[in-house]
């Protein structure tokens, strides 16, 4: 009887967690499909605000996925190879280099951002181009990227399987592209 | 390389250990840094070199004070007091994050019942939320039009507020905080041994004696090294903080105001930088009790 009521306590404190959650978000849906969101529900659900969004804000959305994609892209083509090399490295140097591309994460975006704008700001062309938020967003996400790659290579035993490869006359073209399937 | 590579590669190491030396040391070498070498650049160029730059800016003198900016901030009350706020308000908000999704995850982790799921997914998702996005949430709660001043409203025939205060940060500090203490409070029950639960229990520990002495210490190394994390998301959130109100005095919106308002450019280095050794210190700390757990500021 008391591991019940101990029980029904969490679960509803759980479900306050929940709802403090869940209900803002519900809230800002719902304004985003009523017709008037000072009358309330009672003027009706409409999908105009989203058309309106769309049309206003059409180029906007797709410079965001624009530069994620590049992101993801770059992010790619330098954090597997850099990771491959941290595999590669002494242990002392790969632990110095990882902790040194962790710092753009451990520092806020903003530090982050106001270094960058204070640096290269001067030059008009880059400032004013996408390819300016993408140098930031590529700092942030590289570490990510390059974790996740390098404890896979580690548990997929990689120096090890390498090795054998080599060892049997694989070159380092061969042993590459065996590597990114098994990796990919 | 191993530590099989600094031995001599002698008959003896080679029985005794598979060589991880194929081919000459210094073309592996080369190739690692090879690989390392586009990272390396971008990181050097657009960060390593701007962030120098914004060290020693930072040491430049404030135009109304006349002594550096960092000499500046610890002599004035209004630097102070805003540092104080900006750290008091993370610890609350990690402090009681760390409580509500400790209680909510070890329940979550521990217990089998219709809908569990839901409850984990509900919880979990605004983890993926950017900053403007929980600030307008936090309006949503507490604006002028907020569910608690149609609430109000209705009850008592007055609007209640707190979005565009500190009240309103904690709020938003605290919504983003909850889903990344839950996912790493869950886990961490996970793993708990839970022999050492039944072993407890068995000698006679009853519920609460099992969670104080066996569960929290269980798990405190994630709780601290969660509770880090939220605190260091919290010093640098930004994009909340600038959607509730950019009078309040806290440091991310200082060093903005610093920066566009009064093209202060020595005083918004020298914060930044204070704001990066904070949190670069409290996810040091955070990642040295956990292992392996990245932050991400929001």
């Amino acid at each position: 009887m008391k591991s019940h009521l101990r029980f029904t306590l969490q679960l509803g404190f759980t479900l306050l967690v929940c709802l403090f959650m869940i209900v803002p978000v519900a809230m800002s849906v719902m304004a985003g499909l009523t017709e008037n969101y000072f009358v309330g529900l009672e003027s009706g659900l409409t999908l105009r605000w989203v058309d309106e969004v769309w049309q206003l804000y059409a180029d906007t959305i797709w410079l965001s996925i624009k530069l994620a994609l590049a992101c993801l892209l770059i992010t790619i083509l330098i954090g597997v190879p850099a990771a491959y090399g941290l595999l590669r490295s002494r242990r002392r140097w790969a632990n110095a280099i990882e902790e040194l591309l962790l710092l753009p994460v451990a520092v806020p975006g903003l530090a982050t951002a106001l270094a960058l704008l204070l640096a290269y700001g001067s030059y008009r062309e880059f400032r004013g181009s996408w390819l300016f938020i993408l140098v930031g967003h590529v700092l942030f996400t590289l570490p990510f990227m390059v974790r996740a790659v390098l404890s896979v290579m580690q548990t997929a035993k990689l120096p090890q399987l390498e090795e054998a490869a080599a060892s049997l006359g694989a070159s380092f073209r061969q042993r590459f592209s065996g590597w990114s399937s098994l990796t990919v | 390389m191993t530590a099989a590579s600094k031995q001599p590669s002698g008959a003896a190491s080679y029985l005794s250990r598979p060589s991880t030396m194929v081919g000459p040391a210094r073309r592996k070498r080369f190739i690692a840094l090879f690989a390392l070498l586009p990272a390396l650049v971008i990181f050097c160029a657009f960060w390593l070199l701007p962030f120098s730059r914004l060290i020693m800016m930072g040491a430049e003198a404030d135009p109304s004070s006349g002594i550096s900016a960092y000499l500046t901030i610890l002599t004035h009350r209004q630097y102070l007091i805003s540092l104080a706020t900006t750290v008091g308000l993370s610890l609350v908000v990690s402090l009681v994050a760390v409580a509500i999704a400790g209680v909510a995850g070890f329940f979550l982790a521990r217990q089998r019942f219709f809908g569990k799921s839901i409850l984990v997914a509900i919880l979990t998702f605004p983890l993926a939320f950017p900053g403007v996005v929980v600030g307008f949430l936090v309006i949503m709660l507490g604006g002028r039009q907020g569910a608690l001043a149609q609430t109000s409203l209705w009850l008592f025939g007055e609007r209640w507020m707190f979005a565009y205060s500190l009240a309103g940060l904690f709020i938003g500090y605290l919504y983003f905080s909850i889903p990344r203490v839950i996912t790493t409070v869950m886990a961490a029950c996970d793993n708990l041994d839970r022999s050492l639960e039944e072993a407890a229990r068995s000698l006679g520990a009853n519920t609460w004696q099992v969670t104080k002495d066996v569960i929290v210490p269980g798990i405190a190394p994630a709780l601290l090294s969660t509770g880090a994390i939220c605190f260091a998301t919290s010093m640098g959130a930004f994009g909340t903080a600038f959607t509730l109100g950019t009078r309040l005095s806290i440091l991310p919106l200082n060093i903005y105001g610093e920066f566009t308002n009064y093209a202060n450019f020595a005083m918004a280095a020298a914060l930044s930088v204070v704001l990066g050794v904070i949190t670069w210190m409290a996810l040091s700390l955070a990642r040295r009790l956990a292992g392996g757990n990245l932050g991400a500021s929001v």
